[in-house]
This record gives structure tokens, C-alpha cells and sequence, in this order.
């Protein structure tokens, strides 16, 4: 994977720009915008029994 | 991951450093070695506790004694776990408690150096005290790693997070700084879930 920006400074590690998930016709991420920054801790955060947080981990990886 | 699923479909822009997740053209096995996993379940592979942590770089053709064993002792150290195990590196890591388990998962992870660790649940399974051991060490890793953790518990991520991104039926409600969302969130979806409306 090619770095086509610089590290350093305060740009974002990572940079999640409208990201749509299906699973069939489940709807599993709808449109999400999400920027992290670097050495942070971000949370995930959503009720037990949905699984969304873990789908944008997934796709992430 | 999702390619294995076979009704899976994603679109939009997942950017690490700039350059697309998403790819054909982008090498996965690079990309798994700078973003690291960490499961709800603690997923020691059935090996020797060392042979766990020098996986990754066995995969990549290290085989230096001197390099492997530094890096074992870095990591173990890293992941708050070495003074547990240093007598017994060559024990295999099945025999080790679900706590220290999961820190040899971290160890493993951090061994190959990421750049980013995604920890999913990392603490679902554990008793309180191994809870508290891995959200400490979360707090130590962050000046070296960027860290995502996936919780479904409010206070996990109060205590372990910067940003908390609130999510509800796979949207992103609000994100922001963690002191923000639970004192005054600026939605009223995750004002009702924090203050235990719905949930």
C-alpha cells in the first residue's frame, strides 16, 4: 500500500468517508463519517446487541 | 474480510494515511501487518507462548535468534505481561488464563509493530480484574499505537477512550470527545442511550 500522505503532523491515521455495508439486504453501516486520529483512543460505541461498531472494524481490516 | 462473505457489498472511502483500504491494488498482507486485530475472544494460536508472539515475523522471514528474542521480551513487556510468563516462554500459550491470553493476543499483535491496533470486545470475556489489566494497558499503548476498541459498555469506553463515536441501526449518531458525549451530547439519541432511556 502506497503512502500518498504525509504521516506526521494532525492529518487523520484514518479517514472513513460515506461507508455503506450490506450484508444481502441488511443495511449494516449507512453512510458514516469518521475521522481518527492518531495515537487516540476511539471508541465504538452501541448497544449490546448490535453488531454495527464491529462491522466498521471489520471493514477497516 | 468481507470479500469471504459472499452477499457483502461496501462502498465509500476507508483511507489509512491517505491511500484506500479498499483497493483491488492494495497488499492485504501489509495492510494486516500496520493494522492489527485484537478479538472478543482471545485467540492464542495452540504453540508455544514465544512462538505465538514471533509468528508474524517468522511469516515475514525473520529467523534471527538475537531479533526474535528481543522482540518477544519488548512486546510481553508491552502488553503488561512478561513478569507472568518470562520463566515459561516456551510453555504453550493454551495453558494461560483468559486475562493472559488476551495479553499475549495484544503482545502478538504489537510484535510486528502496527500502526494501528483494532481491539473488537477485547475485554467481553474477562473477569473484572483482567478487565481493569487490559483498559491500563490500553492507556500505555496509545502514545505508541493508535487504538479503535468496539464496546457495547458505556463505561469501558467513558474510562478508555478520547473520542467515543456513538453508533445506533448502523448509523453514526454523533462522535466526538468522550467528556463531550457523556456529559453533553449534542443528539438526543445518545443522550436517551447514555442516561439508559433505551438500550
Amino acid at each position: 500500500m502506497e503512502q500518498t500522505q504525509e504521516q506526521s503532523g494532525n492529518a487523520p491515521i484514518l479517514s472513513v468517508t460515506d461507508l455503506n455495508l450490506h450484508y444481502g439486504n441488511a443495511h449494516a453501516l449507512k453512510g458514516v463519517n469518521l475521522d481518527m486520529a492518531r495515537h487516540q483512543v476511539t471508541a465504538f460505541m452501541d448497544r449490546p446487541v448490535v453488531a454495527s461498531p464491529r462491522c466498521c472494524a471489520v471493514s477497516i481490516a | 474480510m468481507n470479500d469471504l462473505v459472499e452477499s457483502a457489498r461496501i462502498d465509500g472511502s476507508i483511507l489509512f494515511n491517505g491511500a484506500e483500504v479498499n483497493e483491488s491494488s492494495t497488499d492485504v498482507i501489509s495492510l494486516r501487518r500496520r493494522i492489527g486485530m485484537v478479538f472478543q475472544q482471545s485467540n492464542p494460536f495452540p504453540k508455544s507462548i514465544y512462538e505465538n508472539i514471533v509468528y508474524g515475523l517468522r511469516i515475514a522471514g525473520v529467523n534471527d535468534k538475537a531479533t526474535l528474542d528481543e522482540v518477544v521480551e519488548r512486546s510481553l513487556k508491552s502488553a503488561a505481561i512478561w513478569n507472568e510468563v518470562k520463566d515459561r516462554l516456551n510453555d504453550s500459550a493454551l495453558g494461560l488464563s483468559g486475562g493472559q491470553a488476551q495479553r499475549i493476543c495484544i503482545a502478538r499483535a504489537i510484535a510486528v509493530n502496527p500502526e494501528i491496533i483494532l481491539m473488537d470486545e477485547p475485554c467481553s470475556a474477562l473477569d473484572p480484574i483482567s478487565t481493569l489489566k487490559i483498559e491500563e494497558l490500553i492507556e500505555e499503548l496509545k502514545s505508541k499505537y493508535t487504538i479503535v476498541i468496539v464496546t457495547h459498555n458505556m463505561q469501558q469506553a467513558a474510562r478508555v477512550s478520547d473520542v467515543t463515536a456513538f453508533f445506533y441501526l448502523g448509523e453514526l449518531i454523533e462522535a466526538g470527545g468522550t467528556r463531550k458525549i457523556f456529559t453533553n451530547p449534542e443528539k438526543k439519541q445518545t443522550e436517551d442511550y447514555i442516561t439508559g432511556r433505551f438500550g
